[in-house]
């Protein structure tokens, strides 16, 4: 096997960086040389992976366009060898990427949008689960409310984000003129989830943001409504999580409630 | 043709389509690696074209000519994507996607050499006994040859067929398009090739650049690869066979007709046999 393996090593070698030293181990031919053989995989390899961010990132080539948007990729290519044995999740570190590559400086949406588009990914393809419905919350006794935990559905992502993203994809999405880049002091809550087959957003108030991330920790109900208290005022705290847990499930979020113990 | 008869590579943008047409297509095969997923869409409408439809599953990743470890996730995945669709046989590719951890998500040839034919068995006998089935494995499109090489590519593939006791894909355009790469003669690869292995066949089109042709899988299949695909019948029988079409996927009923000729051809072919 060690020839075979060393074979191996050569040739991505090759591919991740071409050079001569690849050549000596094909063989000559009269049409199309060596040179011009090997470069077919390693262009292959380039254009391929790029493809695929253009399928996880449609909204930022868009907001790029193809040039800026294949130079920017092939960046991320180049320091980022795939690891998966799945197409599918070799784009997950674009965000982190673009927060710290030098094209991408001064423009903290690129970052935003790459993560807000990925979560909209992983909510397409997310694990499914059956819903609860306000008729299961209805049978637990008033008693049992304090101690129940929601289970979020396995497609529910929790957003923070700081510039308008969202915007920005949806009028990239619908062929629009994205709006120019804001960035605001604080970051703002954003809900990405799936109904149906097809993953939907929108944007939290602060007190919901806070209230479905203690949920998504598995807080108990009793401490969603004593955190809101700090955010909504003691006298409505209780009504706004009744009503938050209402819209909840009318919207698909929860798969399950579970008994305090 | 045997009971499977002609089948189309299933691809998302014709979900709908299938299910509300029902068109004449006798199978489906679903690239495994697409619907390796935790839910959502594309298991859905796997699921529902399944209920209606025999499936094959044709991988991208399995690396059998790799010199790293197999990769046990992986297989594990795909095992258990086996247990849900009950394909009729599960299929990948004669190459190596690499090397130290890294996957370059192509088909990378491998050298035809003792010592490759030997790991390769190895590995393959090792899936199938994981898997608890034979799989099919299929000559790629290639576009080097490595001067270790010491036989033909239809040479290992009859002895890997032969050594590791698994089952053919033959993807005709690829015969095609390897054999002006490397210049040989198309009709000695088949002949090279043991009928009674043979399981499925691929039919797809390329990219002809003038110096070498490029295996693209986003065209129309051409003459020379029809032709090509009647002596494979007169080979091996009546072998399901399928279009497989990766990019510039037109509408379904494009395809679906042009599964119609390759209908025609082993109609043809197959009766002029029996004759």
């Amino acid at each position: 096997m060690k020839e075979l393996a060393s074979l191996q090593r050569a040739f991505q070698r090759h591919v991740y960086l071409p050079g001569r030293a690849m050549e000596r181990a094909v063989l000559p031919a009269s049409r199309a040389n060596a040179g011009r053989r090997l470069a077919v995989y390693a262009d292959a390899y380039r254009s391929r992976l790029v493809e695929a961010l253009g399928t996880d990132y449609p909204a930022l080539q868009t907001l790029l366009g193809e040039t800026g948007f294949g130079r920017m990729m092939r960046d991320f290519v180049a320091a980022h060898p795939s690891r998966h044995s799945n197409l599918r999740w070799y784009g997950g570190e674009l965000a982190r990427f673009l927060a710290r590559s030098r094209r991408s400086r001064g423009r903290p949406l690129l970052a935003e949008l790459a993560r807000f588009e990925w979560a909209l990914g992983l909510a397409f393809d997310a694990a499914d689960a059956p819903l609860a419905t306000a008729q299961e919350v209805a049978r637990v006794p008033a008693a049992d409310w304090p101690g129940m935990r929601l289970r979020l559905h396995p497609s529910v992502r929790l957003l923070w984000l700081r510039c308008n993203a969202p915007h920005v994809w949806r009028a990239a999405s619908a062929g629009r003129k994205p709006p120019a880049a804001a960035m605001r002091l604080r970051p703002s809550g954003w809900l990405v989830w799936r109904k149906g087959h097809e993953p939907f957003y929108r944007a939290l108030p602060p007190e919901e943001a806070w209230a479905l991330g203690a949920a998504a920790r598995g807080r108990e109900f009793a401490s969603l409504t004593s955190g809101l208290r700090r955010l909504v005022g003691a006298e409505r705290a209780a009504q706004t999580g009744a009503q938050l847990l209402r819209n909840w499930l009318a919207e698909g979020l929860i798969c399950a409630i579970e008994p305090g113990r | 043709m045997t009971a499977l008869g002609f089948g189309l590579g299933l691809r998302p943008r014709h979900y709908e389509a299938i299910l509300k047409s029902k068109p004449r297509v006798d199978w489906f095969e679903a690239l495994s690696e697409n619907y390796m997923l935790p839910g959502g869409r594309p298991l859905h409408y796997l699921d529902r074209i399944r209920a209606r439809y025999s499936v094959v599953l044709h991988g991208v990743s399995l690396s059998i000519g790799s010199t790293d470890p197999l990769d046990r996730d992986y297989l594990k995945e795909l095992k258990a994507l086996a247990a849900r669709v009950e394909p009729e046989w599960i299929s990948d590719h004669l190459c190596w996607t690499g090397v130290a951890g890294r996957n370059l998500h192509d088909l990378m040839p491998l050298p035809y050499t003792e010592e490759a034919l030997r790991h390769v068995a190895r590995r393959v006998r090792a899936v199938q006994d994981f898997l608890g089935r034979r799989i099919l494995i299929e000559n790629v499109s290639s576009y080097v040859a490595y001067r270790d090489s010491a036989m033909t590519e239809w040479d290992f593939l009859a002895a890997l067929a032969r050594e590791a006791d698994c089952d053919i894909l033959l993807d005709v355009n690829n015969i095609h398009v390897s054999a002006f790469n490397h210049g040989f003669d198309p009709i000695e690869f088949l002949d090279g090739i043991p009928a009674a292995r043979v399981r499925q066949i691929h039919l797809a089109g390329h990219d002809h650049r003038g110096d070498l042709i490029i295996d693209t899988h986003d065209a129309k299949v051409i003459d020379p690869v029809w032709d090509l695909y009647a002596e494979a019948l007169r080979r091996f029988g009546p072998v399901p066979t399928m279009i497989e079409r990766d990019d510039k996927i037109p509408p379904l009923g494009t395809l679906v007709r042009e599964l119609d000729r390759a209908r025609a051809i082993a109609a043809e072919t197959l009766q002029k046999k029996a004759a």
